[in-house]
């Protein structure tokens, strides 16, 4: 990991979620900087199919980082919110980096290794569509950020509906209703 | 879908309003909504359409992309064939989160084959690198049959760590065990191997902290430990603190995790303990013992810190067979006790829970008993002490009222085990609930919801098995029990309770005749009278509840004839019998029981002595009479049996030397003989001879002085244990001031305590308002009395006045603060009679209404001030002869024709204690003056 960076301590990551939470737009690159190896090293084990478990849950990923994390003292059980807003931010952008190199494999020609434990579940359009879902997401974002930013929580970072609707500052009746109406023009924009 | 925000807000503004409508009236709606709008009319039907699928497609898609597989190129690849240290990478064998594990040879002469794991890429500093080979060499010498060595170690080229281990070639034992199905002692005594080598590498001190049936590997009926100490290392090559002792970065499996990683706590040899209780079992039922919930972070805290591991029995597949049966007990404890959640309360050691396991083995009874109704009792009890610390005769009024909780929570959790067997999965939810008293409400009705779900079940289930229906009636008392105590907690109706009680009478209903000599039978009968009892009290109907009562008692004496010996009977009427006295102890027939609830509290001890839950209801049983004794205001027999209280909690304290709480409870069993021995408020202060307060008998003050010194050295090891607790603070503060009493008059040191137990009692006001207040009353009184003394009167003047101020401020907070007016009464009382004599008059007058009114406001608790109505014309009495010492002769006479006329009425009822009643018939007389 070139990003070594100073050394860290206990509960470093709470400390500059903190800050990011009181506006401080450096902390969260920096905490981004701290999560976002540590999402990336566990879901790469799942997904080169180093887990016997090897269905991908993206908000199971999210949650053993945060165990790890925490685990290693750099993280406190109080800053779990920010934490899973950030992670969830993350957790999408790695998914997107995997379909788009899972796509250019295809195109140049390497074909793409597949363990023979997982050959009967590989669908070869999983890529595409998630491209599109994920295009569609900025767009609802665009016109809509509090929508867009709940379908994140929810399927990228593991909160519940409740945690969600704190986060952003709704009800949780809001919320859902929110949830509902992006669900219903996410999967319009993902087509038949 | 082309998207502005106007077209957004109007799409969501029409969605938000059809949604939820019936699918016949959307039609009609969303086209009224669309106002001929007939694209947006479109899109709207088609996010209907799509609304009925929940999302289904979009986490269809997250699903996808997760399982495409990873791009080719994975550099692990290339290891194969690489070299490192004298080793070569031969094939890959496995990955984990940790790393990868490839098989590798030695081959030069030493021609080795050696398991190696290469952990992922981390940054080095000279000094971690250091560290590093400092623990391997620690680990390296690790040698031990069932311990894989550790061999060697390295970093690669691009800075990660590398072990070699041992090549081990051997079967996961979770593995092992489902394909050879050994019997129960063939498992035991594998997991006894998985603890002796545990046990060895503590000893040199190294924790495991990833201990799974992974790890575990057996090989011809051998176990082998793979990974020791490796989670530490790889910590250590991550962490940028040495000496950081928390959790490692390794990743522990979920599954497998113990509270104290998860929380990134201190991780210690009880945190092998713990994992091993978890594979222990595994080996017992074939499924994992702990399942992390990852569905939220909540959840996962959750699941590994509060979701206790089930009783081993109660596995799901299992249910109903013999192996069930042959893990119910020893085994479901060692599990239970091996997996606690607080790290104190687990086996001290790998070793411990290898003996019991052992003991296990051989017949003999294990050791575990940290889960024990006893040990929950001493908890409860703990919990509630302060109040009773103060003067033993007010305060035995608050512990009838406390006690009977007590005895509620300790019958809980007693009643729960005896439904082993059916809600014991419960049990140990019911232990964690109970433990966070009195905060956990919500938790409580949890458990309680789902047992009586559970019940429900049973009873539909049950059939004719009348042993079975008789232990589901057990099981609705009990939930019947617990719904009142939160009910109460939260000031609710009992109704929740009634329900249950109803489908136990139910049950039992048919049997209402049955025979004496049906033992079962009649525990179940004594304890629904109980119940129907503490019911029935609450809604106000005493004699209903006195009634059921003695029926308990009753019902279970006539089986007790037959059965003299059985324990669970003996509980079940000891039980009624100390809700009977505990309740109704201003009735002079029931306190007339006390002698009857000690005999069977004292029996059943007889019948096992070396049980410490026995000799603990001994201790409670004492206590309880010595409260109710205490409360008659018959000191000398409540000394006796609060000494006795006290010789039985020594006794524990002897054999649990290391038990907080059985220290505890010595410490309150001996306040409770100083407490008696003082007698500080006893009556000889309200006889209206208008002197000053009785001194102590230099017997009692010596009795006193000796139980508060050995009070106050409890206290002081308790406060050591954990000095950043309210209670031991309290618990200190308040021995010492209460120790201040028992000095000789004259002496200094009663000052100087007394001011030191102020200081220490005033930064918990913040948090204890209440509790602070009395014993600032109580202290201060206590304090203006020693000054008097020494005729510092000022210094009394000023004491008195912050009397006055806290106990005005406490009554303006809570009118219904009895406590404290009875517990100011003679101390004002005091300093009107000094006001009198340094000839104030008007302040002494006006202070001598105050006493007045302080014993007329004690009438509103006469139920449990037995005596109360005595305190009025008493305090009419004490303010003649005021008045006569200020010389006011016709204020003198109007008082004491006042104080006759209220002896009269008290003189007129029936339902007071006897020497009351001789009392008022000779102060109606010879009340008359001359």
């Amino acid at each position: 990991m070139s990003e070594a960076g100073p050394p860290h301590a206990p509960g470093d990551i709470t400390v500059l979620l903190e800050r990011w939470g009181q506006g401080d737009a450096a902390a969260l690159d920096l905490a981004s900087g701290v999560v976002y190896p540590e999402l990336r090293k566990i879901a790469d084990a799942y997904l080169r199919r180093e887990r016997p478990d090897h269905t991908l849950q993206p908000t199971a990923l999210v949650h053993e980082a945060f165990m790890r994390l925490q685990a290693a003292g750099r993280l406190h059980f109080d800053g779990r919110r920010q934490f899973f807003a950030l992670a969830a931010q993350l957790m999408r952008r790695i998914l997107v980096d995997h379909a788009r190199t899972v796509k250019a494999q295809k195109r140049g020609g390497g074909a793409a290794k597949v363990p023979i434990d997982s050959v009967a579940v590989y669908d070869p359009r999983a890529a595409d569509e998630f491209l599109v879902l994920h295009d569609a997401l900025d767009r609802l974002a665009a016109v809509d950020p509090r929508k867009g930013r709940i379908i994140e929580l929810r399927y990228f970072g593991g909160l519940t509906l409740e945690e969600a609707a704190e986060l952003v500052g709704v009800s949780t009746s809001t919320a859902q209703r929110e949830q509902r109406l992006a669900e219903a023009w996410l999967s319009d924009a993902l087509g038949a | 879908m082309e998207l502005s925000p106007e077209r957004w807000h109007r799409l969501e503004a029409v969605f938000d309003a059809v949604a939820d409508l019936p699918a016949e009236a959307q039609d009609a709606a969303l086209a009224a909504a669309c106002a001929g709008d007939d694209a947006l009319e479109a899109d709207v039907r088609r996010l209907l359409e799509h609304d009925r699928t929940h999302g289904a497609r979009v986490a269809a898609v997250l699903d996808g992309v997760a399982r495409l597989p990873a791009p080719d190129g994975d550099p692990d690849d290339a290891a194969v064939g690489r070299r490192l240290g004298p080793y070569r990478l031969v094939r890959e064998l496995g990955s984990g989160g940790m790393g990868v594990v490839y098989e590798a040879a030695r081959d030069d002469e030493f021609q080795q084959r050696v398991a190696i794991k290469v952990a992922g890429r981390a940054a080095f500093s000279p000094e971690l690198l250091a560290r590093f080979r400092d623990e391997r060499q620690i680990l390296a010498r690790l040698t031990h049959p069932h311990i894989a060595r550790l061999l060697d170690g390295g970093t690669t080229d691009d800075g990660g760590p590398w072990f070699a281990m041992e090549f081990v070639e051997g079967e996961p034992i979770d593995r092992y065990v489902a394909a050879r199905r050994p019997d129960l002692p063939a498992r035991l005594s594998l997991f006894l191997q998985v603890c002796d080598a545990v046990d060895y590498a503590h000893q040199n001190l190294i924790v495991h902290r990833d201990l799974k049936p992974a790890n575990i590997l057996v090989t011809d009926g051998a176990v082998r430990l793979l990974d020791f100490g490796v989670a530490k290392l790889l910590e250590t090559s991550g962490a940028a603190d040495p000496g950081q002792t928390r959790g490692g970065l390794a990743p522990v499996t979920p599954d497998y995790c113990s509270p104290e990683q998860l929380r990134g706590e201190a991780v210690t040899t009880r945190t092998d303990v713990y994992m091993l209780g978890l594979v222990l079992y595994e080996l017992l039922t074939g499924a994992r013992g702990q399942r992390a919930d990852t569905t939220s972070p909540l959840a996962l805290e959750r699941s590994i810190c509060e979701t206790a591991v089930p009783p081993p029995s109660q596995a799901p597949d299992l249910a109903g067979t013999a192996q069930a049966r042959r893990l119910r007990g020893d085994l479901d404890t060692i599990v239970a006790t091996a997996t606690q959640k607080d790290a104190s309360r687990r086996y001290q050691s790998v070793a411990a829970l290898a003996d019991d396991v052992r003991r296990h083995l051989d017949g003999r009874p294990i050791l575990a008993r940290i889960d024990s109704p006893w040990y929950r009792a001493q908890r409860f009890v703990r919990r509630r002490w302060l109040p009773l610390t103060a003067t033993a005769a007010l305060v035995a009024s608050l512990i009838a009222g406390v006690v009977a909780t007590t005895y509620q929570a300790r019958r809980a959790e007693r009643r729960f085990q005896q439904v082993r067997g059916i809600a014991n999965a419960l049990m140990n939810q019911v232990h964690d609930a109970i433990q966070d008293l009195p905060a956990s409400t919500g938790a409580q009705q949890t458990v309680l919801t789902t047992a009586v779900e559970y019940l429900d079940g049973l009873a539909r289930e049950a059939g004719g098995d009348r042993a079975l229906q008789l232990e589901i009636a057990r099981g609705y008392l009990k939930a019947a029990e617990m719904a009142y105590s939160i009910e109460r907690a939260s000031l609710g109706r009992a109704d929740e309770g009634r329900r249950y009680l109803e489908r136990a009478a139910a049950i039992l209903q048919p049997s209402d005749d049955g025979p004496a000599s049906d033992v079962p039978l009649a525990i179940a009968r004594v304890e629904r009278q109980r119940i129907a009892g503490d019911l029935a009290l609450e809604a106000a109907r005493r004699d209903d509840a006195l009634q059921m009562l003695r029926r308990g008692v009753e019902i279970g004496e006539a089986t007790l004839a037959i059965a003299p010996d059985d324990p669970e009977l003996l509980d079940a009427v000891h039980d009624t019998l100390v809700s009977l006295v505990s309740t109704f102890n201003a009735d002079a027939a029931a306190a007339a029981l006390i002698p009857r609830m000690v005999e069977i509290a004292e029996h059943r001890f007889r019948l096992q002595d070396d049980d410490l839950e026995a000799r603990a209801q001994l201790a409670v049983s004492y206590s309880q009479a010595g409260n109710v004794a205490a409360l008659r205001e018959d000191e000398v027999a409540a000394r006796g049996y609060y000494q006795r209280a006290v010789d039985a909690q020594t006794a524990i304290v002897e054999a649990a030397p290391d038990n907080a709480t059985a220290r505890r409870n010595l410490m309150i069993a001996l306040a409770n003989v100083a407490d008696s021995a003082l007698g500080p408020l006893s009556t000889a202060s309200y006889t209206g001879s208008g002197g000053p307060l009785l001194p102590l008998a230099d017997a009692d003050r010596r009795v006193a002085h000796e139980a508060y010194t050995r009070a106050c050295a409890q206290a002081a090891w308790l406060r050591e244990k954990d000095p950043e607790n309210d209670t031991s603070t309290f618990d200190y503060a308040v021995c010492r001031g209460r120790m201040a009493v028992s000095y000789p008059p004259g002496d200094g040191d009663a000052v100087r305590v007394l001011n030191d137990a102020l200081d220490r009692l005033r930064p918990l006001a913040v948090r204890h308002a209440e509790r602070v207040a009395a014993f600032e009353i109580e202290f201060r009184g206590a304090l203006a009395e020693r000054y008097r003394q020494r005729d510092a009167l000022t210094l009394a003047d000023a004491e008195w006045a912050r009397v006055d101020v806290v106990l005005r401020d406490a009554v303006a907070r809570d009118p219904k603060n009895y406590y404290v007016q009875r517990l100011a009464l003679p101390i004002v009382q005091n300093q009107a009679l000094t006001l009198a004599s340094r000839r104030r008059r008007d302040e002494a007058l006006r202070t001598g209404a105050h006493v007045a009114a302080l014993a007329d406001a004690m009438l509103a608790r006469a139920d449990i001030y037995a005596r109360a109505p005595g305190w009025p014309p008493r305090a009419r009495g004490w303010l003649a002869d005021l008045h006569a010492r200020l010389g006011d002769t016709e204020a003198a006479r109007q008082a004491r024709a006042e104080s006759r006329e209220m002896w009269r009425a008290v003189a007129a009822r029936a339902d007071l204690p006897d020497d009351l009643l001789k009392e008022a018939r000779a102060q109606a007389v010879d009340g008359t003056p001359p």
